[in-house]
């Protein structure tokens, strides 16, 4: 709407090039991929300003743009009315812009003082990094962040490191600061600290966006709401004009029943048969630390068994234990009735379905589609001619099956698999994994890329699945990913395992307590 | 006795700069294998260099530059291009060999007009490498140049996005390293050798990447092992003579298979551990793609 | 005013990539050489007329040899990312091993055929051993490949020169540093064209022709060649789908070690027939091999092709060393510069450069 010459137009022209920030016409896209189609967005004084969107909507992008993460493939950006370069991190901390990111963006094997100092510019490359430990200290203490300035980050728990990342754009004194879902994993008690920060920040006339896919929050918090869809502005709105239900539908679009997303399905049918069964299972980490510690567990066939926590309990190394690629150091691990040092390392990784949570760990991007899709099976007699010659026939036949029945968007089954959209990487993962048939999967984080429609079609795969009678092993960060899914459900934290039992049982705000701070918090 | 230890300091002088040089380097996340070539290559141009100017110290200075340049070269190649660290390394290394063939040919076996001598001062040569050591670790380990560093050798997606610039602060760790290596190459000609033959210096680059590894990429250690090695190489020269009169040959090999002992006790013992190098050692930074 | 550059990904590979930026990094090599040479004193059209010269001439054939051999192993390995640089002492290893076999084991009256494969054999077992060994101490203690095959070339070298200088120095040898003669029955027959006799041997000539198809069945249409590509691309992928990367690094060590072992038998049973110093058996092959890889763009049947071509320019380099006064080290000149050039327009064609111009 920026576009025209109309006198009207001029008008807002106007008014938002006076804005704090004002980005106009933003594209930008990834391997050909469009994630922002001309997004104009503006943010004012004193206002916090909420991106809602969903997943794959374009929101994280966007504000990366105005960070300097990213560099915009067109469009522009105004400061106050003046137009700005943005081409690094350094440019948007030199105008005063200041981004807390969702996944803590800090060096582990630095300090807190170290992290932090890279970004002041009033700290010089000859000072002492420890200098700005006194005003660390204060600002923790400020806003009781309990922060050591000397410590690590390695030996910092997930929100530790996400109060880091906001004492930095504190002590950057950023006139624009972008908060990339800060409060997702937070408990009630730290979200009001955010919040109280935002308002703070919004009185001393900065302007806040924040970035968020809780309906909840934007209604409570914002004064104005720009909701994004498929990379694309469908508009921005007062907070006083704004509904549940308007939000609702600007986010999906007509054709989504308002209502599925919270749609439960049926309990599964569960036999007796232990698919899996861990007992005082203890694994260490990268670093020697106990990250998982003592946990037993049983899933059944034809069961999903959730486990809820927050990144970095120990849920990695819970399934890398679990698929082979980590000893651990005590416990048992028995699949279908046996032992698990009765099967080869090949056989475990066919008994076993893996989507990990970094998908790239699963695919090999510079092989074609046909070559990943036999990753599991390359060496077995279905793709194996004159004892050692790979059959890439059947290959390229088989995994045209599998975009066609996945709906994976690629030309063929020759395209690169590093050429493919993170969201199809899932796909082409989840496909090859099931196609398997083993009797158990375990997915981590398994729509964490994934838009609305990817997502319901994941979900109903692992349905399915289960309801054939195998099990699954569900990780996930998202609370009502585990809640809609799952037949019983766990929460794991500081590498220990809380049961809550099965899902019409469970109580849904103690189980937010138990991923946050792993008890009770009264 | 004591003559074997000046012997190993004056002959280890050369491995520490080197040495002290790629662990800048590295630590910012950069293998610089070039670091063999540019320590022949130092030891040319600076032969040269003194042998027209008469000048040692602008042997060294000029020794650097070289270096220097090679390093900037690396840096285009393997940081701005994402060009594989090991190739584009080699590469130079090759380079900087037929660089140095090429400049100091016609040179070969001419006397040194003046050299760097401190076989008298060799105590203090050790304090001086020491307190060099300890200010080349507090610099890395202590100032925001170090964290820096550092953390671009970590993680150089959270470097830059905490304002760090990732691919500036690559190259000039490996401009810096590689100067200190040109330096090294000079050194060991001016310093230590003092005379110039093809291929002089060739093998001393491998030797000062190991110690960078077994040295945990810590300036403190390095000193250590730089004078470990250049004992081994004093030692040698002591067991050619009689009464020992050991083969030149067999004894030749001894520095290439300690360092290979060396490097084996520390990767399969528990030490290990405590050598973890930089997390995004050889690794490329892709700054505009997108980690799922 | 101020420009700006930045990269972008391409969607797409640059079409021809594969021709394109081997031929480009040729001829940009090539010219900033010549540069060089010019500015240490040679006539900019010498350079040339020898490279054209060198391109029909048996030597460049005699040179080809032990760098396709050694270049194809080296492919492998680079393909799997194992970093083997030890081609030089591979050589070494099979050089040695075969001499010392000839000399004092192989009967006089042994059949010449019978007694060229034992020696293949052998040669091939020792460079495969050596590779052997630094792919253990990576696989099993994740020692760095890169310095361990590089200590290994050192030591060979060594190794080498102190038997030629000691033990083994020939009696016949007026007490130059070289064996005797090896007996005339594990000579390799030179092939002989019209009255001429050429360096080169017709069995590792046989060899180096065949060994690159073999290896490219292996690479792409076999699974051992799957499992070496995925450990190559993305080792997490490989432990994932169950793949066993030791092996992997091991079977690749073996493969490129043996290989070079070969082309050292070729070496000095098909053209010095006596065991000689170090620096003139390997003569720096088992590196120039790297850029063959390279050139190649780590295919078998490529490196086949840039074996040829970088047998050209060493042929060159020996023709340039007699006619002017520049030492035959300067070629490393060329190929560095050639190998850098390489991996630089491997980026452009895969990312492309996009200027901005900033008021």
């Amino acid at each position: 709407m920026s576009r025209g010459t109309t006198p009207q137009n001029l008008f807002f022209n106007q008014e938002y090039r006076e804005a704090l920030a004002y980005m106009k016409d933003i594209s930008k896209s990834f391997y050909g991929n469009k994630a922002l189609n001309n997004v104009s967005f503006n943010l004012r004084k004193g206002e916090i300003h909420v991106i809602l969107g969903e997943n794959g909507a374009g929101k994280t992008t966007l504000v990366k743009i105005l960070a300097g993460l990213y560099s915009p493939d067109s469009g522009e950006i105004f400061l106050e009315g003046k137009k700005v370069n943005i081409e690094s991190t350094r440019d948007a901390i030199k105008y005063g812009i200041a981004m807390v990111n969702q996944y803590p963006q800090l060096v582990e094997e630095l300090t807190v003082a170290d992290n932090i100092s890279l970004s002041l510019n009033n700290v010089g490359l000859f000072n002492q990094t420890s200098k700005i430990g006194d005003k660390i200290i204060e600002i923790s203490e400020r806003y009781g962040f309990r922060i050591q300035p000397w410590k690590e980050i390695m030996n910092l728990s997930f929100s530790e490191r996400q109060r880091v990342e906001i004492i930095k754009a504190i002590m950057l004194d950023a006139k624009v600061i972008i908060m990339d879902e800060p409060t997702t994993l937070l408990t009630t008690k730290e979200r009001r600290l955010i919040y109280q920060f935002m308002k703070k920040a919004k009185a001393d006339e900065r302007g806040i966006i924040l970035i968020t896919h809780k309906l909840s929050e934007a209604l409570e918090i914002a004064d104005r709401i720009t909701v994004l869809r498929k990379g694309k502005v469908v508009d921005t709105v007062d907070v006083s004009e704004a509904t549940y239900e308007k939000l609702m539908e600007m986010m999906f679009g007509r054709t989504v029943a308002i209502h599925e997303k919270i749609l439960k399905r049926g309990l599964g049918e569960t036999t007796s048969r232990r698919v899996l069964e861990i007992s005082d299972l203890s694994v260490k980490d990268n670093y020697g630390r106990l990250a998982v510690n003592g946990i037993s567990f049983h899933i059944h066939k034809g069961e999903i068994y959730g486990i809820a926590g927050i990144a970095g309990n120990g849920q990695i190394e819970l399934v890398e234990a679990l698929y082979g690629l980590r000893k651990p150091v005590k416990g048992d691990i028995k699949i279908m009735g046996k032992n698990y040092w009765e099967y080869s390392k090949k056989e475990i990784k066919r008994i076993i379905g893996y989507i990990p949570d970094k998908i790239q760990d699963a695919v090999v991007l510079d092989m074609p589609i046909y070559e990943n899709s036999i990753l599991k099976l390359y060496d077995t007699s279905e793709y194996i001619r004159n004892r050692f010659i790979i059959d890439y026939d059947r290959a390229i036949e088989y995994s045209s099956q599998l975009i066609k029945n996945y709906y994976i968007a690629a030309e063929g089954p020759d395209v690169y698999a590093g050429y493919l959209s993170g969201g199809n990487l899932q796909k082409l993962v989840l496909a090859r994994e099931i196609s398997i048939d083993p009797p158990l999967i375990v997915a981590v984080n398994p729509t964490r890329a994934l838009d609305h429609f990817s997502t319901e079609f994941v979900y109903e795969t692992l349905y399915k699945f289960k309801e054939t009678g195998k099990a699954v092993l569900l990780i996930s960060e998202d609370k009502d990913e585990v809640l809609r899914l799952s037949d019983r459900i766990s929460v794991m934290y500081e590498g220990r395992l809380i049961e809550m039992g099965r899902r019409e049982d469970v109580d849904v705000d103690l189980m937010e307590e138990y991923m946050i701070r792993g008890q009770n918090e009264d | 006795m004591l003559e074997l230890v000046a012997r190993a300091i004056i002959a280890g002088t050369p491995l520490l700069i080197a040495s002290i040089g790629e662990i800048y380097t590295e630590r910012s996340g950069v293998l610089n294998l070039g670091l063999e070539g540019i320590f022949v290559l130092g030891a040319a141009t600076s032969f040269v260099t003194t042998l027209y100017t008469g000048n040692a110290y602008l042997g060294l200075l000029v020794g650097g530059i070289f270096g220097a340049f090679i390093g900037f070269l690396h840096g285009i190649v393997s940081v701005s291009f994402r060009g594989r660290q090991v190739v584009s390394g080699l590469a130079l290394t090759m380079f900087s060999y037929g660089l140095a063939s090429l400049i100091g040919k016609s040179e070969v076996g001419k006397p040194l007009p003046t050299y760097i001598y401190v076989g008298d001062i060799w105590m203090e040569l050790i304090a001086i490498e020491i307190l060099i050591a300890v200010a080349f670790w507090y610099i890395l380990f202590k100032l925001k140049l170090g964290a820096s560093i550092r953390s671009v050798g970590d993680n150089p997606n959270a470097a830059e996005a905490l304002g760090v610039d990732v691919v500036k602060v690559r190259i000039l760790s490996t401009v810096f390293g590689s100067f200190m290596g040109g330096v090294a190459g000079a050194w060991y000609i001016l310093g230590y050798i003092q005379v110039w033959t093809e291929g002089a210096g060739m093998g001393r680059g491998w030797i000062a990447l190991a110690i960078v590894i077994v040295s945990a990429w810590n300036p403190l250690l390095a000193p250590v092992f730089s004078f470990l090695f250049g004992g081994i190489e004093a030692a040698l020269w002591r067991f050619q003579l009689p009464p020992y009169n050991l083969d030149p040959y067999l004894l030749g090999a001894l520095p290439y298979l300690a360092t290979l002992v060396i490097l084996f006790m520390f990767m399969a013992t528990p030490i290990k551990k405590y050598f973890r190098p930089p997390a995004s050692l050889g690794e490329p930074f892709y700054k505009e793609e997108r980690t799922i | 005013m101020k420009i700006e550059l930045s990269i972008k990904r391409r969607p797409r590979e640059l079409p021809y990539s594969n021709i394109i930026v081997p031929m480009g990094s040729i001829i940009i090599s090539l010219i900033v050489s010549d540069i060089l040479l010019v500015l240490s004193g040679v006539d900019p059209m010498v350079f040339f007329i020898v490279l054209a010269d060198s391109f029909l001439s048996f030597s460049s054939i005699r040179y080809a040899i032990p760098l396709i051999l050694s270049g194809v192993g080296l492919a492998i390995a680079y393909k799997a990312n194992v970093w083997n640089i030890g081609a030089e002492g591979q050589i070494l290893a099979g050089a040695l091993a075969a001499s010392g076999v000839a000399l004092f084991y192989i009967p006089p009256d042994m059949n010449p055929v019978t007694a060229a494969v034992v020696l293949y054999v052998i040669g091939f077992s020792a460079g495969a051993g050596l590779g052997l060994l630094a792919g253990i101490l990576k696989a099993r203690f994740n020692v760095n490949e890169v310095l361990s095959t590089l200590m290994l070339n050192y030591i060979l070298m060594q190794i080498v020169n102190y038997l030629v200088y000691g033990p083994w120095r020939g009696v016949r040898e007026y007490g130059y540093p070289r064996t005797d003669i090896f007996p005339d029955n594990v000579w390799l027959p030179q092939l002989i064209i019209g009255d001429m006799r050429t360096t080169v041997n017709i069995p590792t000539l046989a060899i180096s022709l065949i060994i690159p198809f073999l290896m490219y069945f292996l690479l792409f249409k076999t699974k051992w060649g799957y499992e070496i590509r995925v450990v190559g691309s993305n080792p997490n992928a490989a432990e994932y789908g169950g793949i066993n990367t030791g092996k992997v690094i091991a079977l690749t060590m073996i493969i490129s070690g043996g290989l070079a072992g070969i082309a050292g038998v070729g070496e000095v049973l098909g053209i010095y027939r006596q065991l000689i110093r170090a620096e003139r058996v390997s003569a720096g092959f088992g590196y120039t091999a790297i850029i063959v890889a390279w050139l190649g763009k780590l295919n078998p049947i490529g490196a086949l092709i840039a074996g040829y071509f970088i047998g050209v320019l060493v042929s060159a380099g020996y023709t340039l060393q007699i006619i002017s006064r520049i030492s035959y080290g300067a070629i490393n000149v060329v190929t560095g510069i050639l190998l850098l050039s390489l991996i630089s327009l491997d980026f452009i064609s895969k990312y492309k450069p996009i200027v901005k111009v900033v008021r």
